[in-house]
């Protein structure tokens, strides 16, 4: 049997459920959708301050709202996997021939297949309140590469977590990761606007190159190399990075 | 399996076993609990690494060749390892998936089985709404879609009424002699070793004490258990009087029980013993020799745990 | 009114029970102090320039600007036990062991409320010693102080108030988890994190309807100014109404309950 089978079987199966459980989609989709709406308002008079590279906020939030949805899809893989382990479903995954890659891969796939969806609707969202493409179909792309990034490493952590500790309790740490690495960036503010130690850590953060890479479907100068190959750059090392973090976990979970 | 250990920090589960398993037969695993049943029926599915030793399972190493053993053993544990949201159909069919079964054989056969376990009313509904008793059938039909050549139970029917208990054992050995299937399976049972199992293993504290067919050991163990009801007061007195018909067997308090030399008819011996001591006898039963008598002459105790037990 | 010193007595207990059992579950509180002081200061960090648009008001840092929405974060999030509590013993049949003994009804409720509402006066205090080194201030004092104090303590009985409500109706720890996101919704709607006078659009006049604006603004007041004896009442009535109100609500959703 191959690997695509059994990845396709376990990712098939967090369709089913999500299907059968619509809660949890809406739970989803509703944080970003409402955080973009509200910082839309809210912050709406900050980018008179300039620097911004765009002069509508729609335009500057929409991605990193896409973004946090995804991210927030991705880590949901951790919590449906400790609820696994927890009733012994996962023994049952580890007892059959089904390869291990594929019980990493199908899991972070089906996080990815959500992330998408969900970051589709916050795009919806942010269209609907008068964000304007400029990137073309390139930066669209681009857009949901970072997305689809962003899922792929927030799973690797989650995942890579729960498979070394096994109890739910370990859970709260997932978000925690996620919103400490993903706020400590120019999610808010360019680099220019920011002060202080903001600045020099999100200078650092790989988060920032991505939303650079991600931002480029909607400032006003568009696509281009520059802007692209940090963030491309930083997807790869994240994924890769948390992929092995977690591969290395599943690999272990064999005590 | 040879000289299998696993420990888990400074406990050691799991003290050095020796066992060979015919390919056909049920083997039983009996012992109390935290014996150390379910963690070798775990390393032996590879879902625990041994600490010492070698198991070989369906002819595969568990460690070496650990995927191939995962092609030839089907498993059953001890929780119903069920995901509540999906129906019954739905996880026989992942199951099926998983073990590789092209779509078409995967859903004849899991079809197949949910009307033999007695779910097909029932395969549409979420697992969620099943009964202890539906989800165990779920999961035995789970553990046997790709018809495996070994069959793990791990306390199969821990918790069941009676009636799913029995169906259950009737199915096992429809299993072992329709298909020759293989089957281990852990108890704290008395009853459903000495029914099911071809042979058995009495396992205490992490290590096998006895070892055989049901009928052999208990023969092993001779003479028939002789109880006697006295109150507590006179346990030790009635133990005195009763020394030179037989040895002393544990029992539980208020109560004497002796291995009756020389059999039934020596009971007549007991009562005029008892009676000229002027013991009072509150109940008075003749048994032959049980399980959990093996168990006692090996390990000096009572088998502990739910179930058919007669101290 | 006879038995009324009973009744205090009844109230201390139940307050030392729910106060006992927040302070040993540190996953419960630790949130709601880490939080939103971590969002303040990534918020300063990251606003702090905009103290220079025109219409923002006179502060010496975007952290003294955002000490009143720090505290306020803090108390909601902080103070949504009463109602996961008392959905928890329904559901585990403790309720009808309290509602069988001899306690007063009113102290169950005042009794669970006096509990959280000294933890949001803990916590109000937590989040004024952390920040002022940070460039929060405190221009009305001692006095100012107290007040703020003691409105976190009357808002924290509030969204206690609240979620108790919830609890207590239900009887399910789900649906109070649900309706977290409405006092959510209502503290990012209000002048708690961005003037709405620069915000401006439908933003501004939402906030502007928004009563936790109003308490707010007081606060802020108070904290950037100095004492200001209208800014301190209206903050105060704005709290204490709210208490009132969900105080209520909570005494009408344990009548409603009592009676089925």
């Amino acid at each position: 049997m191959g690997v695509w089978q059994g990845t396709m079987a376990i990712a098939g199966r967090g369709v089913i459920k999500t299907r059968r459980i619509p809660a949890i989609m809406i739970q989803s989709v509703f944080f970003p959708t409402f955080f973009l709406v509200i910082y839309v308002g809210l912050y709406a008079g900050v980018l008179s301050l300039g620097g911004f590279g765009t002069a509508s906020v729609e335009n500057w939030y929409v991605p990193f709202m896409m973004i946090q949805g995804g991210s927030f899809s991705g880590v949901a893989v951790g919590f449906s996997t400790a609820v696994d382990i927890d009733t012994g479903f996962f023994d049952r995954l580890m007892s059959s021939p089904v390869s291990r890659m594929s019980i990493l891969a199908g899991t972070a796939l089906f996080g990815l297949f959500r992330a998408l969806l969900v970051a589709t609707v916050v795009l919806g969202v942010g269209v609907a309140l008068g964000a304007r493409f400029t990137g073309g179909l390139v930066g669209v792309i681009l857009l949901y590469l970072a997305v689809a990034g962003i899922s792929l490493a927030a799973s690797g952590w989650a995942l890579g977590l729960i498979y070394r500790v096994k109890d739910q309790r370990v859970a709260p740490l997932f978000p925690i990761g996620i919103f400490l690495t993903l706020f400590m960036s120019t999610a808010q503010v360019p680099l220019e606007v920011a002060t202080g130690w903001l600045r020099t850590v999100a200078r650092w953060n790989p988060v920032t190159e991505v939303l650079e890479l991600s931002r480029q479907a909607f400032l006003d100068d568009g696509v281009s190399m520059s802007g692209t190959v940090g963030g491309v750059v930083a997807i790869l090392v994240m994924v890769l990075g948390f992929g092995v973090f977690a591969w290395r976990g599943l690999v272990r979970y064999v005590p | 399996m040879e000289g299998l250990v696993r420990r888990f920090g400074d406990l050691v589960a799991v003290d050095g076993i020796d066992l060979h398993v015919d390919a056909g037969e049920i083997f039983g695993f009996l012992g109390p609990n935290g014996a150390g049943k379910s963690t070798t029926v775990r390393m032996l599915t590879t879902l625990l690494r041994p600490s010492a030793g070698r198991a070989l399972v369906a002819g595969h190493d568990v460690l070496a060749e650990a995927q191939s053993v995962r092609r030839s053993i089907g498993v059953a544990l001890q929780d119903a390892a069920i995901d509540p949201i999906m129906t019954g159909r739905e996880l026989l069919r992942l199951q099926a998936v998983l073990h590789g079964l092209a779509r078409r054989v995967a859903r004849e056969r899991g079809d197949e089985l949910l009307e033999r376990v007695g779910l097909s009313a029932a395969a549409d509904r979420r697992v969620g709404e099943y009964s202890g008793g539906m989800r165990r059938r779920l999961d035995l039909a789970m553990s046997l879609i790709h018809e495996p050549s070994v069959l793990f139970l791990d306390e199969p029917t821990t918790g069941l009424d009676p009636t799913s208990r029995v169906a259950l054992w009737e199915e096992v050995r429809r299993l072992n002699t329709e298909f020759g299937t293989t089957v281990l399976l852990t108890t704290q049972y008395l009853e459903e070793a000495d029914q099911l199992a071809d042979r058995i293993a009495i396992i205490d504290g992490g290590q096998i004490v006895r070892e055989g067919r049901p009928e052999a050991l208990k023969a092993a163990v001779g003479d028939p258990t002789l109880r006697v009801d006295v109150g507590e007061d006179h346990v030790e007195a009635a133990a005195a009087v009763l020394a030179p018909l037989g040895s002393q067997r544990p029992a539980r308090p208020g109560r004497v029980a002796i291995g009756l030399t020389g059999g039934a008819v020596r009971m007549v011996d007991a009562v005029r013993a008892l009676d000229g001591a002027g013991i009072e006898v509150l109940h008075m039963e003749l048994d032959p020799p049980s399980l959990d008598d093996v168990f006692a002459e090996a390990t000096g105790r009572r088998l502990e745990g739910a179930g058919e037990q007669r101290p | 009114m006879i038995g009324s010193g009973h009744t205090l007595v009844q109230v201390r207990a139940i307050a030392g029970r729910s106060v006992r059992a927040v302070i040993r579950q540190p996953q419960l509180w630790a949130p709601s102090l880490i939080f939103p002081l971590f969002f303040t200061a990534l918020s300063s960090a990251a606003f702090e320039r905009t103290r220079g648009i025109p219409g923002f008001p006179e502060v010496s840092s975007f952290v003294a600007f955002l000490l009143a929405a720090t505290i306020v974060q803090g108390v909601m999030f902080g103070s949504t036990s009463p109602g996961t509590d008392a959905a928890l013993d329904i559901e585990s049949g403790f309720f009808d062991r309290l509602i069988a003994s001899p306690v007063a009804r009113i102290a169950l409720v005042a009794g669970r409320l006096t509990g959280i509402m000294a933890l949001a006066a803990g916590q109000c205090l937590v989040f004024v010693v952390v920040l002022l080194p940070f460039g929060a201030t405190m221009a009305a004092g001692w006095v100012g102080l107290a007040v703020t104090v003691a409105i976190a303590a009357l808002f924290g009985g509030a969204v206690g108030g609240f979620s108790l409500a919830v609890g207590i109706r239900t009887g399910s720890v789900e649906a109070v988890n649900g309706f977290f996101p409405i006092f959510f919704a209502l503290v990012f709607l209000s002048s708690a994190f961005f003037p709405p006078n620069i915000s401006g659009g439908w933003f501004e006049t939402v906030a502007g309807l928004n009563p936790l604006s109003y308490m707010i603004d007081g606060m802020r007041t108070l904290h950037v100014q100095g004492w200001d004896a209208g800014a301190a009442s209206g903050s105060l009535a704005v709290a204490g109404g709210l208490l009132a109100g969900f105080v209520a609500l909570s005494l009408l959703s344990l009548r409603a309950r009592l009676r089925s």
